[in-house]
Order: structure tokens, then C-alpha cells, then sequence
């Protein structure tokens, strides 16, 4: 009887505390499409990968999907990311675009925007942007994957622009800004002393990084420019400096060279100074000697 | 004369590089050597095209030494086949700092295409052996902190989780 007085209050309560406690959880996050203008046959428009997100995350990974024969990528932009360090440039495979980085700050909040992508329609019709993969992770130190809800977006391209309405290119924001190196340094690996590490973080808000360059010194000559689209690459252990550019999309450069000094000592510095102290010494010697000589004869 | 050189070259690689040749369990996603020993192999066999003459087996795992040489005896074990490295997409990316494929030459060095477990380990914070988003992502949670309660995740030792850590674990990103 009592048993059953009990289950009678106590079965509601477990349902109260169950759905209210249960509901109280955070929903999870969700990755969605926001394209402004109506796209075009023959026009450009954006599409911006946003996410809401109710708590704090700080890694994302996704794959876009996009219909390769109506709709061709002419830019993917990052510079507006809550993303700031990205494992890999933004890969575009023939209608899957895959993006992956993390947020030194947790994100929080709406609107988040994950990256950019400026697509070109070149079939009227119907598109579907979409995602095959997408993944994020809880900023709690346990690297906890949570499973976002992703939202598709089905465009229809018009056939042209409406009467009256001229479907002009947007003209480029004005950037006047170099890009930011936000961080530069030669590193040396932890795990393998034969080898350095390059390390680098580059920003630009206005138009975006359009490419990084640096070139080397192991001696006194520089190595020819190359190409860094990493934010780490190793380095031969006997760099000792590198000078670093980089430059944003719309021609900005900034231009910074880091020293490592206890390799230049080792190797230019210290030989130096010893091959200047023996050519000293044998230019005295030679000289002693050529005295010498000159007494010698003079004696004679 | 040649195989001798061939032997003495082989045991100056293995001492070189002792990491490259070492007995462990072997597995992939499809696969697992449980054991890995294998009997003392076939004799010779022939076909129309080829003759194999002899084969040797694997008889048995762990190290034998003596005064004048070390035997590490196992399967090449290669648990990680990474790919750290994409290939660059012909669309200009934007901005923030993303990760490529540097081109070798100078004093940068080409990209590694595999690196031993014990490295992988350094950076393995969650223990699937694997250096990707998990880890950078517990990383990212202890960004900026310092001591030693943070230790395990400061890869460079400067007592302090900053950019630096993040590189080396973008160095060594497995995906």
C-alpha cells in the first residue's frame, strides 16, 4: 500500500525532474547557409557557413556540398573566420569543399561565421548546398565531439537579372590595411633536435591572405622565396634566419625577418671571429717574419 | 665481400635509426597482427615468369644481441599511415592561418609523410594515436595557461600552452 502511495508521487516527480533537467541541456549546435543576394545565371554570389552554437566550442570541421555543374567556387574566404588556425587551406574537390580549425577564443553565440564562399552560377535552375560531414568540439578539455544539426539551402538560379534590376558586380571593400603577423618565430622542434620549426599566424580582416612567402639563410646568402601555406614547416637545423612576407588580396604586404641567434653565433659568428683571429695572427706571424728577414739580410 | 658491406651498411642504418625497425603488434582499420611470428618460410618455387630460390620466415619477435650485433626482429610496424599534408586548392583561401604544402628546398624542409608512435604520442591527448582536432581542440582549452597542471600540454617545455604548441601540433597533425 505504501509502495504504492509511493510510486503514485514519486513516478510524476522522476517525469517532472527528467524532462525539465533533461530539457535544460544545451541544444546542439547548427551549421546553416546564408546567401544575401538572389543568385543569377552568369553572377556571383556569397554564401556564408554560419553556426550557432549554445556552448562554448572551439574546433569545427565540415564538408560542404555544392552542385559542380550549375555552380563553379571563384574564392573562399576566411577572413572574417571565428576560425583562426586552420589545419589546411580549404580544400575545393569538384564539389565538396572540406574545412577544418579551431578558435583560440571558445565560440559562443549566433552567427559565427565559419567561412565564406563566393560561387559563380553558371546553369539556371535549382542548386542545393549541403554538408556531408560536420563536427565540432566542446572547449572543455576533453576534446568531446558534438554532433551539429547542418541545415541545407536550395537556391533557385534565375535566368537573368529582373526587369529593371542590373545584376552589376558588388566592387571590392577598399583595403588599405597590411595584413597582420599576429605571431612569427623559429622554433626548435621538442621532439626532434634535428630539425625547426617555423612557426606563423597571420590575419587580415579587410580582403584576406592572399599568400605567404619566406626565404632562408644558412650562410650568408639568402635561399630563393618560397611558398608557405602552412602555419608550421620545418626547417633545417642550420637556418638561422628567415625573412617572412606575406600578402593580402588586395596587394598589401607586410614583410617581417626573425633571427635565430645562438645559431648565428654558432655558425657565422664564432667561425668568423676564430677565422679573423687566425688570419691576425698569421698576418703578425708574417709579418714578424718578414722583420725578421729584413734584419737578417740587413745583418748580412 | 658486397653482402658483408651490404650487412655492416644495414646495422649502421638500424643503429642510426633504431626507430625505423622495431617489434610491436601490427594494425590498421581492416587489420591486426596479433603475433606477429611467421614460420620458417617456403623453399624454392618457380613459375614461368620468376624463381623465388629462398624465402625466410619470421621466427620470432623481441631483440637478440650479442658483443657484435643487435637482432630487433618483428614486423615493420607503420600504425599511422598519415597524410600531413593536403594539396593546396587552385581558389585563393582568404586569410587566417592556414596549413599547406610547402615546396622543398632552401633550408625548409619537405613535408614527412609518417612520423614513429612515440612522437605521435607527445601529441596525443586523448590516446587514439592520432595528432588531429580532438587534440587540438583540448589544447585550445588550456590556451594561454601556465604550470604545471598544464605541463602535458605544453609540447615546447617553456612552461606556458601558447602559439608555439599549437604549431609543433600542427606540425605533427596525423587528420
Amino acid at each position: 500500500m505504501i509502495r504504492n502511495r509511493m510510486a503514485k508521487y514519486l513516478l510524476p516527480v522522476f517525469l517532472f525532474l527528467f524532462f525539465t533537467v533533461g530539457g535544460a541541456s544545451a541544444a546542439p549546435p547548427v551549421i546553416y547557409f546564408a546567401v544575401a543576394e538572389p543568385p543569377v545565371l552568369g553572377s556571383e554570389f556569397t554564401a556564408k557557413i554560419l553556426i550557432d552554437a549554445d556552448e562554448p566550442l572551439n574546433a569545427y570541421r565540415f564538408v560542404l556540398r555544392y552542385p559542380s555543374q550549375t555552380l563553379a567556387v571563384t574564392r573562399i574566404d576566411n577572413s572574417r573566420s571565428i576560425v583562426d588556425v586552420s589545419p589546411a587551406v580549404p580544400m575545393d574537390d569538384n564539389g565538396r569543399i572540406s574545412f577544418s580549425g579551431g578558435s583560440l577564443a571558445p565560440f559562443k553565440g549566433t552567427g559565427g561565421e565559419l567561412l565564406s564562399v563566393r560561387f559563380k552560377a553558371e546553369r539556371a535552375g535549382e542548386a542545393e548546398l549541403g554538408f556531408d560531414e560536420a563536427a565540432a568540439y566542446a572547449a572543455d578539455g576533453k576534446g568531446t565531439e558534438v554532433i551539429p544539426q547542418v541545415q541545407t539551402i536550395l537556391l533557385r538560379i534565375a535566368q537573368a537579372a529582373p526587369t529593371g534590376i542590373e545584376s552589376a558586380p558588388v566592387p571590392p571593400a577598399v583595403d588599405d590595411a597590411p595584413p597582420e603577423i599576429r605571431s612569427l618565430a623559429i622554433l626548435s622542434d621538442p621532439f626532434n633536435p634535428e630539425q625547426k620549426i617555423l612557426s606563423f599566424l597571420v590575419a587580415d580582416p579587410g580582403s584576406g591572405i592572399q599568400t605567404t612567402r619566406a626565404r632562408t639563410r644558412t650562410w650568408a646568402s639568402w635561399s630563393d622565396w618560397q611558398t608557405m601555406e602552412t602555419a608550421s614547416v620545418a626547417l633545417s637545423s642550420a637556418v638561422w634566419a628567415v625573412e617572412f612576407t606575406v600578402v593580402d588580396n588586395s596587394g598589401n604586404t607586410t614583410k617581417r625577418t626573425v633571427y635565430d641567434w645562438p645559431t648565428f653565433a654558432k655558425r657565422i659568428a664564432i667561425p668568423a671571429i676564430l677565422a679573423a683571429i687566425v688570419i691576425i695572427l698569421a698576418a703578425l706571424v708574417m709579418n714578424k717574419a718578414r722583420k725578421l728577414r729584413a734584419a737578417y739580410n740587413r745583418s748580412k | 665481400m658486397a653482402k658483408r658491406t651490404c650487412i655492416f651498411f644495414l646495422f649502421l642504418v638500424l643503429i642510426r635509426f633504431p626507430f625505423i625497425a622495431f617489434a610491436d603488434q601490427a594494425s590498421s582499420t581492416n587489420f591486426r597482427i596479433e603475433s606477429g611470428v611467421v614460420d620458417a618460410g617456403g623453399e624454392k618455387a618457380t613459375t614461368t615468369s620468376f624463381i623465388l630460390r629462398t624465402s625466410l620466415g619470421q621466427p620470432a619477435t623481441g631483440i637478440s644481441s650479442s658483443t657484435s650485433f643487435i637482432l630487433r626482429g618483428g614486423f615493420l610496424n607503420f600504425p599511422l599511415p598519415v597524410t600531413a599534408t593536403a594539396t593546396p586548392t587552385t581558389t585563393p583561401p582568404g586569410g587566417g592561418g592556414t596549413v599547406g604544402v610547402p615546396p622543398a628546398g632552401g633550408g625548409v624542409l619537405p613535408p614527412v609523410g609518417f612520423y614513429p608512435p612515440s612522437i605521435i604520442k607527445k601529441c596525443d591527448f586523448n590516446d587514439d594515436r592520432r595528432c588531429n582536432l580532438i587534440d587540438f581542440s583540448i589544447l585550445l582549452f588550456f590556451y594561454e595557461q601556465t604550470g604545471a597542471p598544464v605541463a602535458r600540454y605544453d609540447l615546447n617545455s617553456n612552461t606556458r600552452v601558447d602559439f608555439p604548441d599549437i604549431s609543433v601540433l600542427m606540425y605533427y597533425w596525423t587528420g
